[in-house]
């Protein structure tokens, strides 16, 4: 049992009349990486948003490890572990990269309150956020004001940002979306590269991006779980290939 | 070769201007002027530190300027005399306190509801002095003497001496602005900061956003009501007006006039609301219809407030890339 990390029971959440997600059964196996795919407004944002405790759900149960973190805020889910980036790119605009990374940094570093040491001096600060940036290949953007960035730039910096805070379970809403084919490139490489070490839910459309990286694919249409299992069963399965997946082809093996 | 940066070589002028004064312009309406600059400016401050460095906007900042003032003719209720070393933590605890509870009831809302809130918690406190007669009601409190600083028996800093009381604010105005200063810089400073631009991605990266913004009212409302306590002390006379929102309001415009988040901004806001104060009331009697012009003007086009003026004329050309390069 100690290979499961999270676990949602019954999870549902609405939004008016509108079920957003409803009565999803999730069980994820430590260290690997599990896809949610599934078309635009299936619910996948508002599940991630229950994970991370930015929405509370109706009915149901989260576990994380050994703990119920389902009514817990998103800066407590965040010291336990658990990283997020956003569909919507979710990053201190007015600070450089290397300011971004240090705070998410901090968080773990520090873990009080401040009020004397200038953070200039606290080098392991600086180390932390800088191997953080190399990680996403913006070494060079260190001192670079976040938003006046390209659009794929701040997506990778959302994800260094992540990385600086070493969570273990990354949730990751739609990271390569935006990105030029050669940054997405690179991401891809990191997220398959992280997938070793950590657990991933990777929520994204580009269905190539997911086989190369996920072992594990849930398939969400309106708020529920269509189908859920292994790459290889998912690619085979009839529903998905009908609700979903339409005319995906997939790619021959090399 | 050291270069000094520019802007650090211009406070340390600015600031050795600030020492010499009393050598430099012997006339005592100037040197008070100068006084409630600098009171005014701590008090402005206070309100940037909480407004433009970590995004919560205020209506009700005067409630701690009067809790300061208040707490202090409090301590001077029994006798004629106080202790300058029972009165000052006395009126600090005070504004701490009252900011902990109006800081926890507010910090959860934001916007149009932050303001109201502040406002009316603002309000209330002008109110409970006006109607209360134990604090004199609208006549307010005259404090016949300043709090003696006593080293043993000793008052070694007569604050009736006006050029004493001048330097006794201008060494606090020199410890706040430093102190803000230092604390931006610490690990604390930077969340505020990151709280201000995009608080849920603060929260998300595993900060407990509403206790740092709590911290933050609070360090804020002590500090007005540091302000409170020098302003009883300079003018003597403490009156609900020190918790009207107009006060609230006019500290907003100065922060406007200033330029918010620079800390010294606010002080130029400060000067400048006080330098017009004086000034316009010679030129005209509708002075204060003038100064509302003014005041348009000057947030029209300068974005930034008159920091902007004054930057735009001492630091032109190579201080951006001066500061760059030295980091
Ligand atoms: N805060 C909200 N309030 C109301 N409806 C919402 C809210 N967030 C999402 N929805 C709705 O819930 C459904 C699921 O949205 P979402 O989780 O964003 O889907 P996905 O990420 O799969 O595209 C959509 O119909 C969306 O309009
Ligand atoms: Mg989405």
């Amino acid at each position: 049992m100690n290979d499961i990390i999270l676990r949602t029971e019954h999870l549902t959440k609405h939004f008016g009349a509108l079920m957003a997600v409803q009565d999803v059964s999730l069980t994820l196996k430590k260290n690997l990486a599990h896809a949610i795919i599934g078309p635009n407004g299936a619910g996948k944002t508002t599940l991630l948003n229950l994970l991370s405790g930015e929405l509370y759900p109706d009915q149901g149960t989260i576990r994380y490890k050994d703990q119920e973190i389902t009514k817990l805020s998103p800066d407590q889910i965040s010291r336990l572990g658990i990283g997020r980036s956003y569909q919507k790119t979710n990053i201190i605009s007015s600070f450089t990269c290397f300011e971004n990374c240090r705070l998410a940094a901090q968080s773990r570093l520090i873990t009080f309150m401040d009020f004397f040491r200038p953070v200039k001096r606290l080098k392991a600060l600086s180390q932390h956020a800088e191997k953080a940036l190399e990680l996403v290949n913006l070494s060079h953007q260190a001192a670079t004001v976040a938003q006046t960035m390209s659009y794929g730039e701040q997506r990778q910096l959302e994800l260094a940002m992540i990385l600086a805070t070493e969570p273990e379970l990354l949730l990751l809403d739609e990271p390569l979306a935006g990105m030029g084919s050669q940054e997405s490139g690179q991401i891809i490489e990191l997220l398959q590269t992280l997938a070793k070490k950590h657990t991933l839910i990777l929520v994204e459309h580009d269905m190539d991006a997911v086989f190369s990286i996920a072992q594990q694919l849930t398939v969400m249409v309106n708020g529920e779980i269509l189908e859920t299992g292994n790459v290889e069963q998912i690619r085979h399965s009839t529903a998905v290939q009908e609700a979903y997946l339409g005319h995906y082809e997939p790619q021959p093996h090399h | 070769m050291v270069i000094i940066n520019r802007k650090s070589f211009f406070f340390s002028i600015i600031f050795l201007l600030l020492i010499l004064f009393p050598w430099i312009i012997e006339d005592s309406f100037y040197l008070e002027q100068l006084t409630r600059i600098l009171i005014l400016g701590i008090f402005a401050m206070s309100l940037d530190f909480l407004v433009g460095y970590t995004g919560i906007v205020s209506l009700g900042h005067a409630a701690f300027y009067g809790v300061g003032a208040y707490t202090l003719a409090y301590s001077f209720q029994s006798t004629d005399a106080t202790n300058f070393w029972y009165a000052l933590p006395l009126s600090l605890t005070a504004s701490a306190l009252i900011a902990t509870i109006i800081g926890w009831l507010s910090i959860r809302t934001s916007g149009i509801y932050l303001l109201m809130i502040t406002l009316a918690f603002g309000q209330m406190f002008y109110f409970f002095y006006l109607e209360s007669s134990y604090f004199n009601g609208s006549d307010g409190i005259f404090l016949l003497n300043k709090p003696e600083i006593l080293f043993g028996s000793y008052n070694l800093f007569d604050l009736e001496n006006e050029v004493n009381l001048y330097f006794f604010v201008l060494g606090w105005f020199i410890i706040v602005f430093l102190l803000l200063k230092t604390i931006l810089k610490t690990p604390f400073g930077q969340v505020i900061q990151g709280i201000c631009v995009n608080e849920s991605r603060v929260r998300a990266l595993g900060y407990p956003t509403p206790r740092y913004k709590l911290i933050s009212f609070v360090i804020a409302g002590t500090l007005a009501g540091l302000a409170g306590f020098l302003e009883a002390t300079h003018t003597g006379f403490v009156t609900p007006s020190y918790s009207h929102w107009h006060q609230s309001g006019i500290l907003l415009v100065i922060l406007m006039l200033g330029g918010v988040r620079t800390l010294y901004g606010p002080v130029l806001g400060a000067a400048t609301i006080v330098l017009l104060e004086d000034l316009l009331p010679e030129i005209t009697d509708h002075w204060k219809l003038l100064l509302g012009i003014l005041i348009i003007l000057i947030v029209l086009f300068l974005p930034n407030g008159t920091t902007d003026l004054f930057s735009r004329i001492l630091f032109r050309g190579p201080i951006q890339k001066a500061n760059k390069d030295h980091e």
